[in-house]
């Protein structure tokens, strides 16, 4: 009499259980082992990477390129004001008047903007700061918006104007009156002049002096507002950005983007703007310049001093300035 | 800049865009002599265009008392002092326009105002040229004097807005001549509003770019006058259209009081824009003054003006003023009675000559009451 109690097909379970483990251990051992060799890899591929880093850096210094280094700061949420901006590689760039087309600019009153840039591969940010003794945001008759903006050709040999019909550039611009509309609310008559306003706004709620845009909510009331009702950026009561994504085939074509990946924030402290712009480095729009890792490219700069009256052309503007993209 | 005949200064003058005219040329005759300064034309354009958050001091319409008024503030006189005092060869501007003062490269020649220059509107109003000794009487000639000057967006045939605007986002329609800035282009730059010499382009803090007099097209589209034309209770404004393209009409009422008779003139044409609001001047206001506001021809309109109870066909067109809410494009003395046409052929006006009078009895016998003339 048998004193197996195993049933026969429970044994044969067991057969293949083993398999199993074996299979199992077998294909741990190898991932393990392509991991290991895959990290072997990546750090081989990361020194060769930081090697030729290194010695792109240096080229670049010498050529007097812009080098765009990398790092592992998230650069999402990246201050303008942060300390990883202390070791970043720097360009200080004399700013001009903008002579060649009507309106000029009559009088510079910022000398100098310095230009930084980071990526991490998947984003990249711009940085810039230049020295503004007044912090000027709001405007009305006759004052007007601190503001920077990076242009980046779409062709080669765009011209730094802008760009022309056959080499169109993309455009990044920040205003310190959008950075206020994010930072507090939207900038309304009474941010300016406090104790103005009509007895009747049609079809508005709440109560005087009515606020755009909460006692605005019904639509009848945005009648009066015909930039925002055709859908003019300028008239956005409720905006999430300081920044908007441009394009340009030359001065006066200056066109917003309908879709924009572009976010930023700029600090006034100590009597400087310090101004971010972060961007994914590669996009799928055509009107977005595209940032390869070992690439060269070339940059423009624009600042506008609204106590200098500076506004549309009246601008301080840079010629094109070479980068590097790092490795 | 291309070249522009200019007909308002009997010259070819300097220009950055070249176009043909439009089809026809929105206008406006003002009588300064009938205007009260009620301000009703004011509330009506403000009131339907411009009632919106931002727009608080924005008046496309105003009117401002001659000489100290002026909305925005002193924008007349800062416009005199950068720019050369007018000489006129005959009816030829001797001096450079706006266009043709800093050159090419830059905007028309401007002054920008500020916050505060928009605050009073009515400063200056109802004042006169100067105080008034006791025992001061009039002996023929006013020795002290003032008027009316009633201001709206000149739409005109050469617009410095349009010229300044570095995004080309104003424009001049085709079909009738009217000046729109295009509310989605535009940036709010305020380049418009500087080099508009009338100050009629106005930045909206609110919606953060410029806006304007928009000749009431909707209005216009249906062959309606604009709101300050139909509201005004003195019937001292006229609206209609200028031929542009071929010669002067005689039925045509604009052109028969403005090209044909000479009656109305254009305010400031020296500084080039080509205005299209034309006054009638103030017959009891110095020819000096006068002459630097309306060009040569202030002395000639005043013989005219004065003169008009001898003239039928020039007196028929003015009574047409304020008789119809549709834009009268052909107009005849038939008789005893002034006759306008809308642009379809329809008669929408016809006004006597001589209003006519009924003399009731003190006693009414239907309502067994006296009248008594209580106003």
């Amino acid at each position: 009499m048998s004193t197996d109690t195993t049933r026969p097909e429970t044994k044969e379970r067991g057969g293949l259980i083993e398999l199993l483990v074996a299979i199992a251990v077998t294909a741990v051992v190898v991932v393990v082992g392509l991991v290991a060799a895959q990290r072997q890899l990546d750090a081989s591929i990361d020194g060769s990477r930081r090697q030729l880093a290194a010695r792109q850096q240096a080229e670049s210094a010498e050529l007097g390129l812009l080098f765009i280094a990398r790092t592992t700061e998230s650069l999402a949420e990246l201050d303008p004001l942060s300390a990883v901006w202390d070791d970043t590689p720097a360009a200080e760039l004399k700013l001009q008047k903008q002579t060649i087309a009507m309106p000029m600019l009559e009088q510079t009153t910022v000398d100098n903007v310095r230009v930084q840039a980071l990526t991490d591969g998947r984003l990249i940010a711009w940085r810039l700061e230049w020295k503004d003794p007044t912090h000027d945001a709001n405007v009305d008759s006759g004052r007007f918006s601190d503001a920077v903006a990076l242009q980046f050709p779409l062709e080669p040999l765009a011209p730094h104007t802008m760009g022309d019909h056959r080499h169109p550039v993309s455009i990044l611009h920040w205003k310190a009156l959008w950075q206020k509309d994010v930072d507090e609310h939207f900038q309304d008559v009474q941010d300016l002049h406090p104790n103005y306003w009509a007895d009747l706004y049609w079809f508005a709620g709440g109560t005087a002096p009515q606020r755009v845009p909460d006692d605005f909510g019904d639509p009848r009331s945005h009648t009066w507002f015909v930039a925002y009702q055709a859908g003019n950026p300028m008239a956005d009561f409720e905006r999430k950005l300081p920044v908007e994504e441009l394009a340009a085939i030359g001065f006066g074509t200056l066109t917003p983007q309908a879709e924009s990946l572009t976010t930023g924030r700029g600090v006034w402290s100590d009597g400087s703007w310090h101004v971010v712009f972060v961007r994914p480095a590669q996009t799928s729009d055509a009107m977005d310049y595209q940032f390869w890792a070992g690439d060269r490219g070339s940059v423009g700069v624009a600042v506008w001093d609204g106590a200098g009256g500076n506004v549309g052309g009246r601008k301080h503007w840079t010629n094109w300035t070479d980068f590097t993209v790092s490795h | 800049m291309t070249k522009r005949y200019n007909w308002q200064l009997g010259r070819e003058m300097e220009y950055p865009y070249d176009a043909p005219p439009p089809q026809r040329q929105v206008a406006y005759i003002f009588d300064t002599n009938k205007c009260i300064e009620c301000q009703t034309c004011t509330v009506a354009c403000k009131t339907c265009w411009t009632s919106g958050k931002g727009q608080e001091t924005i008046f496309w319409n105003n009117v401002e008392t001659k000489p100290y008024g002026g909305y925005p503030l002193q924008w007349d006189t800062k416009l005199l002092q950068i720019t050369d005092p007018a000489r006129w060869k005959g009816q030829r501007l001797e001096t450079p326009t706006i266009f043709e003062t800093d050159g090419e490269k830059h905007p028309p020649r401007g002054h920008r105002p500020v916050t505060e220059d928009y605050a009073a509107p009515n400063l200056g109003e109802d004042d006169i040229t100067g105080t008034v000794d006791l025992g001061a009487h009039f002996g023929g000639v006013h020795p002290m004097w003032m008027f009316y000057l009633a201001r709206i967006c000149n739409h005109c045939d050469h617009p410095a807005c349009l010229a300044a605007c570095p995004r080309q986002a104003i424009y001049k329609r085709d079909e009738d001549g009217i000046v729109l800035v295009d509310q989605q282009r535009c940036r709010g730059y305020q380049e418009c509003v500087k080099a508009c010499p009338y100050k009629k382009t106005f930045f909206n803090l609110v919606s953060r770019v410029s806006e304007k007099c928009i000749g009431c097209f909707p209005r216009v589209e249906q062959g309606q006058v604009a709101l300050c034309v139909e509201s005004c209770i003195g019937k001292i404004r006229m609206h209609g259209f200028l031929s542009t393209r071929e010669e002067p009409r005689e039925d045509n009422p604009l052109d028969y009081i403005i090209k044909i008779k000479k009656l109305a003139l254009p305010l400031y044409p020296q500084q080039g824009t080509g205005p299209n609001v034309y006054y009638i001047p103030p017959v009891h206001v110095p020819n000096g003054f006068l002459e630097q506001l309306f060009g040569p021809g202030v002395e000639r309109s005043k013989q005219i003006y004065r003169a008009l109870a001898k003239d039928k066909q020039l007196l028929g067109a003015l009574l047409l003023f304020g008789a119809t809410d549709r834009i009268i494009t052909r107009f005849a003395v038939e008789k005893d009675e002034a006759v306008g046409w809308a642009d379809n052929g329809e008669e929408v006006a016809r006004v006597p000559f001589t209003e006519p009078v009924y003399i009731r009895n003190h006693y009414d016998e239907k309502h067994d009451v006296y009248r008594h003339n209580t106003t």
